[in-house]
């Protein structure tokens, strides 16, 4: 079952592979998802150098007679050589990153539609204040469902009303931090509709992983339909 | 024949040999560096053995999904103890161990130059550790908010009892031991080098050891007002860290992780130190590029400084393209490491004795964790892996590498000098193979479950989400592990009741150190060889073998 999961993960994308990263749903996930990519690839292949490197000395150096070897100890422009590429390769993916960034942290003016996020021990409370709905977990373990459109921006203030939590759904390949004191805003476009598991990731106590919560994306169509079928509802 | 044999004689005939007590006694009035850097090395291997039976609970625990080996509760202070005790206990004193016993000889000094404090700093240390560990036996149990005690769930609404409390007096009892380790080192390194050692000539160990040192000045202050800060929001009802009396508790992150970065490189430098110790030696060759090294460490510990945020990329409040840059920056001086060690064997004549297989581990075994570290200083792929497995298989990568691999190197290197024996090279060469499978088979699937996104500390997981083989693997490959481990010890065992002599330099040693008897004598050294290169002891015997026209010996 995990094999084929993994399967499923390696399997290529845009010809490279996942390397095990879900593939995500919203568009602030595609950025991070080609990112990881690119960024694994990079590693890979410089890991693979670096491996070939340092197995070609062990089997190609390993003890001969008894000559005494070069005793050299400096050579000035190898040095430069193996410092200048290494700073190159960071401006690159510095680069990458940044521009990815922009696109991840970017908050739009006008976002279809706006959800608070309480985190608490142990559970979630999804407020929609323009609609006056409401959902939480009431009893522990209970996973609570954030339902959102599909395509339009979706704002995230996201609150703790106790200690540090943390917002994280797998399949956007995102996480925030929700700390007392501080609120952090965020803005996501699901892809496609579906439901995707949501968890706390920062350790936050005794039930900690059962802190568990779903994102429903519909269709603006459907998501209307559903707005006003709950107007001034508080579920749980 | 060589100087060396010289000197053991002359050595063997000190008058202050025997004097003074012996045993037990010793062992609790010793001033000397050698004791009391064996007491370190001792007392942390304890701590890691302890630490590491709390890691194969956890790995039992996640056998099987939905599990019930042990309660959620006492899950949580299971890796908030493993967490604790390897990065508070062990990491660091264990390699001051090494370093106490190592850093005056490799400089030709008689002795640290605060012995009675260096004493101290044991005895804080060692009843630091108990005091921590002890919160096992309070009704309570141990701390369980995870070995970085975010406020405010470390405060005492959230985690009473007394188990926390005495978490924090111990790390503090235990951290103002690493503080006055640190002052000693520093000093001995400026005060007590033998005539002709120059900053540009120590070994590399010795300035890796200063520059930890000068690093755990600058942050261990940090962290002990950090818990101070803490405990007295627990006791003392203060409000630091709370919201509702004005505190901010994400000021707590900044303060820990301005300690806790360059605490990863305290946990490192060292541990790069002793591979760059036994790479020369078993290739017969000098270090390369010695002092673009040298530099390449004092590059890390300027920059380790400034990188702390990028465990707090996920705030949401912090400076995401500077700590990111400076994150990528802080991999060009590691990278640049790696070229110096491929350097040091290129070229060489390499023998696979015990140390030299462990450092080759640690080269093999540190790439992997410096290249996921890499795609961590990147905020958009940290918002994905943060708090995940990916990153737990990161940090067990470059932690393993160094503590255990290159540790464990510097053990069986440094064996002989300590003891006059040999650790037996075949349960040696066995126990690395074991754990270099058993490492890779443990941590490389968490780096999938990381990807697919199993959260860390997370005492459960369901059928549904994939998760269960490749916990199994990882879990299998924890118990190859604890193989291993059990091997060193019936190595120790086997060793200590069937000795093999080591004589004073079995290794053909480049370094004072071996210029000296195995275990050498009180005060160290009768004389010195002239030392005009970082590797003196060696110049010596290049020059003794090429006047003799033979070559390498055996």
């Amino acid at each position: 079952m995990a094999l084929s999961a993994l399967a499923i993960g390696l399997s290529a994308c845009n010809g490279l592979p996942s390397y095990g990263s879900r593939h995500p749903a919203t568009t602030q996930g595609n950025s991070m998802f080609n990112l990881w990519q690119g960024s694994m690839t990079l590693g890979l292949a410089i890991g693979i150098f670096v491996w070939g490197l340092i197995l070609y000395s062990v089997f190609k150096f390993r003890k001969k007679g008894n000559s005494i070897p070069s005793q050299t100890q400096y050579h000035v422009p190898l040095e430069i050589t193996y410092t200048v590429i290494p700073i190159l390769i960071v401006i690159g993916l510095f680069y990458f990153t940044i521009q990815s960034e922009h696109k991840v942290d970017k908050i739009v003016p006008n976002p279809a539609v706006k959800v608070t996020v309480t985190a608490f021990q142990w559970g979630w409370k999804f407020n929609y204040p323009k609609q006056n709905i409401t959902i939480a977990t009431t009893n522990p373990g209970s996973r609570p469902t954030l339902v959102i459109p599909t395509k339009v921006p979706v704002r995230i203030n996201l609150v703790s009303s106790d200690v540090i939590h943390s917002f994280y759904v797998p399949k956007f390949l995102f996480k925030r931090q929700a700390i007392p004191g501080v609120k952090n805003t965020f803005d996501f476009n699901a892809t496609k509709p579906g439901t995707y598991l949501g968890e706390c990731s920062e350790f936050c106590g005794l039930h900690h992983d059962n802190m568990l919560f779903y994102v429903k994306a519909i269709t603006p169509a459907a998501f209307k339909v559903w707005l006003a079928s709950n107007h001034g509802k508080a579920t749980a | 024949m060589t100087v060396t044999e010289e000197r053991s004689t002359i050595g063997s005939h000190e008058p202050s040999h025997h004097e003074g007590p012996t045993g037990l006694l010793k062992w609790l009035t010793s001033t000397d560096h050698k004791v009391i850097g064996l007491s370190y090395i001792v007392t942390s291997l304890i701590l890691f053995a302890i630490s590491g039976v709390l890691a194969e609970l956890i790995r039992t625990q996640l056998l099987f999904p939905d599990n019930h080996f042990v309660s959620q509760h006492f899950y949580n202070e299971l890796f908030t103890m493993h967490g604790s005790i390897m990065m508070y206990l062990f990491v660091g004193p264990f390699a001051f161990g090494l370093g106490n016993y190592i850093v005056p000889l490799q400089i030709g000094a008689p002795d640290m130059s605060f012995p009675r404090l260096n004493a101290l700093s044991y005895w804080l240390y060692l009843f630091g550790s108990i005091i921590t560990v002890s919160g096992f036996f309070t009704a309570g149990g141990a701390a369980d908010f995870g070995w970085y005690a975010y406020a405010p769930l470390s405060n005492s609404p959230f985690s009473p009892g007394m188990g926390e409390n005495l978490w924090y007096v111990g790390i503090g009892i235990a951290g103002l031991g690493t503080i006055l380790t640190a002052v000693n080192f520093v000093a001995t390194v400026y005060t007590l080098r033998a005539p002709g050692m120059t900053m540009w000539r120590m070994p590399i160990f010795t300035w890796n050891m200063f520059v930890t040192s000068i690093l755990a000045l600058l942050v261990f202050p940090v962290l002990t007002a950090a818990f101070a800060l803490n405990l007295a929001d627990r006791v003392l009802g203060a409000h630091v860290f709370t919201v509702s009396g004005g505190g901010i508790p994400v000021m707590y992150q900044h303060l820990f992780w301005f300690f806790g970065h360059p605490e990863v490189y305290i946990a490192a430098l060292p541990y790069f130190g002793i591979v760059t110790e036994i790479l020369p030696v078993f290739s017969r060759r000098p270090v390369f590029g010695y002092k673009g090294l040298v530099l390449a460490t004092l590059a890390i510990a300027g920059l380790s400084m400034g990188v702390w945020a990028h465990h707090m990329f996920t705030t949401g409040v912090v400076l995401l393209p500077f700590f990111s840059a400076l994150s990528y920056l802080i991999a060009v001086p590691t990278g640049i490491k790696f070229f110096n060690w491929i350097g040091t064997m290129w070229g060489g004549q390499l023998t696979f004795e015990p140390p030299m297989l462990f450092a080759i581990g640690f080269l093999l075994v540190f790439l992997w964790g410096g290249i996921t570290g890499v795609m961590l200083a990147s905020p958009p792929l940290d918002f994905g892996t943060n708090a995940t497995y990916f990153v737990v298989s990161h940090f067990h990568y470059v932690l393993i590498a160094t503590t255990v691999f290159a540790g464990f190197g510097g053990v069986y290197y440094w064996y002989p000098k300590m003891t006059g024996r040999f650790l037996h090279h075949g349960l040696g060469k066995a126990q690395f193979w074991i754990l270099f499978i058993g490492m890779n088979v443990t941590f490389l699937p968490q780096d999938i479950l990381g990807s697919m996104g199993m959260p860390r500390r997370y005492a459960h997981y369901y059928p549904g989400q994939h998760f269960t083989l490749l916990n199994q693997i990882s879990t299998v490959g924890a118990y190859i592990i604890s193989i291993s481990m059990i091997l060193f010890i019936i190595n120790f065992w086997v060793s200590w009741k069937k000795p093999i002599l080591s004589g004073p330099d079995p290794w053909l040693g480049h370094t004072l150190e071996w210029a000296t008897t195995s275990p050498p004598p009180p005060k160290n050294f009768t004389s010195l060889p002239p030392i005009y290169s970082d590797s003196p002891l060696w110049d010596f015997r290049l020059k003794e073998m090429k006047e003799k026209g033979e070559g390498l010996p055996r």
